[in-house]
């Protein structure tokens, strides 16, 4: 008969996560965690059993962490121990097998707060437990972060991709780590005997294998190469200390991406200079453009066309359409995210001018009467 | 100047987004697309809401846009007609000032909203005539 304890209520926040649901993919994180608690509790069973050979027979035979609900809260899962050996005498007098979970939950949690105060954490655990993190915490993004314990009165331990990454760059022996990347690149150049061609990616060369899965995009966007054919890139590479991707482990998606793709296009304009329009062009704030595409990500109605974007000499950006005669701007206000709405018909020269506050979701549905 | 003759007017890099092509060019025919911003019709506030341009029957686009980069930057040159201009009731004409064969279209005595609105037309204009020269 299995017994069932509740082990961990891990809180996760990020944009993926505001809705109260959480990606398959992020499970898979917590299923390399269930190895590594399980590896670590097996270790610290025969460091307490000095005479022991191996855990017991069923020691971790039917344990696994059950995810049971998500609950409200960014998202909170609620993990169940599952085991037959709950609290089981072969384990010795006084102690049972959740105890050496328990421990070993704490020993991971011990080195994700050393990583988060930039403590040290190798006399914490082994490099081979250590290793496991190339798997946690490795389908996190940017923003998202889980709060492993997060009704510790200590504080909860926070694994983020920084954390993770700092613990990865602890273990490697050449100071760097593996992570997954998605990134914007050109394809400058195709080496048919090496079965290799060359991405450019912000200035910097980086060599991927061409294979069969990848071999037209790669070809077709090579070819138009003068024409400044953007694709976006996704797979595994290495990165050093700095987080600079230093080399492409392996690409699993390819794609062209839209000649107004605003991601590209916003990461554009936030190289922008005081000064760039003659002497007298000022900048836009790179952390109101950061703000403005997750609004726009967020709102942006899918039906739409893309807008193409533009910086303004006052530092704001302006979108624009051309829709059938219409010629249609959005200049948007970078420090307030309001904008000034206006179309013109070239036929009619009838002029329309709305004003749209970005910071309202039904606002951003207005666009629909304009644009459609 | 004649009702016809083309007023040059250059595109700053970072007003354009022409530089790409559409991912359906591999799918069926070439479509390219010429994505300017009608603030390259606006005139700044340095500009006196007059809007520098080349006359074009002094300069062809390619020598305009060779005497504009010798001190600034330029992606490449849009024009409209003078006719053009004045069927939307702005005025254009040369005052050689800094230089010979420098014009102006003339957007005085109108209000913000209205000088956007006329850019957009005058964008409209010269989108139809695509680039008259790409760098």
């Amino acid at each position: 008969m299995s017994d069932l304890k509740h082990f961990l209520s891990p809180r996760l926040t990020g944009k993926r996560f505001d809705d109260h649901s959480v990606p398959v993919e992020i499970l898979q994180d917590f299923v390399a965690l269930q190895d590594l608690i399980t590896e670590i509790a097996k270790n610290i069973y025969l460091e307490a059993n000095p005479t022991k050979k191996r855990v017991p027979k069923g020691f971790t035979e039917g344990v696994t962490l059950n995810l049971e609900k998500v609950e409200d809260g960014s998202a909170i899962l609620k993990f169940f121990l599952v085991t037959n050996l709950l609290a089981s005498s072969i384990l010795g007098k006084g102690s049972h097998q959740y105890t050496y979970f328990e421990k070993a939950k704490d020993k991971v949690i011990e080195v994700i707060r050393a990583a988060e105060n930039d403590e040290e954490i190798k006399g914490i655990l082994a490099d081979k437990y250590l290793n496991y993190f190339n798997k946690i915490g490795r389908n996190l993004k940017e923003d998202e972060t889980i709060f492993l314990n997060p009704e510790s009165l200590n504080g909860s331990a926070k694994l983020n991709k920084r954390v993770r990454n700092k613990i990865m760059l602890t273990v490697s022996e050449d100071s760097t780590y593996k992570d997954e990347f998605k990134l914007t690149a050109l394809i400058t150049s195709i080496d048919k005997v090496d079965k290799t061609f060359t991405l450019l990616i912000d200035n910097q060369k980086l060599a991927a294998k061409l294979d069969p899965n990848n071999f037209k995009i790669v070809i077709n966007t090579f070819t138009e190469f003068y024409s400044n054919v953007y694709v976006s890139v996704s797979g595994e590479g290495i990165y050093n200390q700095s987080d600079k991707i230093i080399k492409i482990d392996s690409i699993s998606n390819i794609e062209i991406l839209d000649p107004l793709d605003v991601s590209v296009r916003l990461n554009e304009l936030a190289k922008l200079k005081n000064g760039w329009y003659e002497s007298i062009g000022k900048a836009p704030s790179i952390d109101a453009l950061v703000m403005f595409e997750g609004l726009y990500d967020k709102y942006y109605p899918e039906n739409l066309p893309l807008p193409a974007i533009f910086p303004t000499i006052e530092g704001n950006i302006q979108l624009e359409w051309s829709v059938n005669s219409k010629e249609i701007s959005l200049e948007i206000d970078l420090n307030q995210f309001s904008a000034e709405l206006l179309s013109v018909d070239s036929n009619t020269s009838e002029v329309f001018e709305d004003l749209i506050d970005l910071k309202e979701e039904s606002e951003w549905r207005k666009l629909n009467n304009y644009l459609l | 100047m004649q009702k016809s003759t083309l007023l040059h007017r250059q595109v700053h890099p970072s007003f354009t987004q022409d530089n790409k092509i559409s991912s359906q060019v591999f799918e069926e025919d070439k479509i390219t697309n010429l994505h300017i911003t009608s603030l390259v019709f606006t005139p700044t506030p340095k500009d006196d809401n007059k809007l520098s341009v080349y006359n074009g029957d002094k300069f062809t686009a390619e020598e305009s846009h060779t005497h504009f980069t010798a001190s600034f930057q330029s992606a490449g040159v849009v024009s409209v007609s003078v006719e053009e201009c004045e069927s939307i009731t702005l005025s254009a004409f040369e005052d050689n000032n800094p230089f010979n064969g420098h014009s102006v279209i003339d957007f005085k005595d109108l209000g913000k909203k209205d000088v956007k609105a006329k850019a957009k037309l005058l964008k409209s204009f010269a989108v139809k005539r695509d680039w008259s020269f790409k760098k």
